[in-house]
């Protein structure tokens, strides 16, 4: 299976948080990712699992996914 | 990667951050939407609202899904700086997972059509001509 990665959008384009591979991926490590995840959702973050176009919103972490976290909206002019 | 920073014409942060965003909107669009957006720079997207035209460099236009004129634009930021081209992906991926969500939060600016004539343009339209009448029978009494 290829590898997954968890991305935030930043200044720089986007910065890549974490990369695993799901089938050797120890549990600590996953833990640790879906922790990140976790965090930011809590911040109000939204996170997308952007897989070969997948393109969902997501609330839960899949470790089975490349996922896209997306900051805070908010109306401009 | 190493492409972008030949000495002698390097890239600045800016620019690799914007040619970064765009590879990561390459990655999320559909094969289709992607020709559109590098033949036209903008993305159409629809929802039950309308088709949604979105632009990295303008507020996103959303149209009538039937008679395809404006009907509103729509203005969307995040919470973070982040290059143009991040935006366009998070209104891609809200429009398409929760347009009502995108409504709440974008501001909203709804189009008045150009030749829609108000009231008012009425009146004054009916007062020149109750003018001209006058005017022409003025003239006609001399």
């Amino acid at each position: 299976m290829a590898l997954k990665t968890l991305r935030m959008m930043s200044a720089f384009g986007d910065d890549k948080l974490a990369e695993w591979d799901p089938e050797t991926v120890s549990p600590s490590r996953l833990a640790e990712i879906e922790k990140e995840f976790n965090e930011r959702i809590a911040q109000g973050w939204f996170a997308a699992d952007i897989t070969e176009k997948r393109d969902v919103l997501i609330r839960e972490f899949d470790p089975n996914a490349d996922i896209l976290l997306i900051p805070r909206v908010q109306g401009g002019r | 990667m190493a492409a972008l920073l030949i000495d002698e014409n390097p890239l600045d942060d800016h620019s690799l951050s914007k040619a970064k965003a765009r590879q990561l909107l390459r990655s999320v669009l559909p094969e289709n939407a992607w020709r559109e957006f590098e033949g036209k720079g903008v993305i159409q997207c629809s929802g039950k609202r309308g088709l949604y035209v979105i632009s990295p460099f303008s507020q996103t236009e959303v149209r009538d899904a039937v008679s395809g004129r404006p009907v509103a634009y729509a203005c969307l930021q995040l919470s973070i700086p982040a290059p143009n081209y991040d935006r366009v992906i998070a209104e891609y991926l809200l429009i398409r997972n929760d347009e009502d969500f995108y409504w709440k939060n974008a501001n909203m600016l709804f189009h008045r059509g150009g030749n829609e004539f108000g009231i008012a343009s009425l009146f004054l339209v009916a007062f020149n001509l109750a003018l001209f009448v006058n005017l022409l029978l003025d003239v006609g009494k001399y």
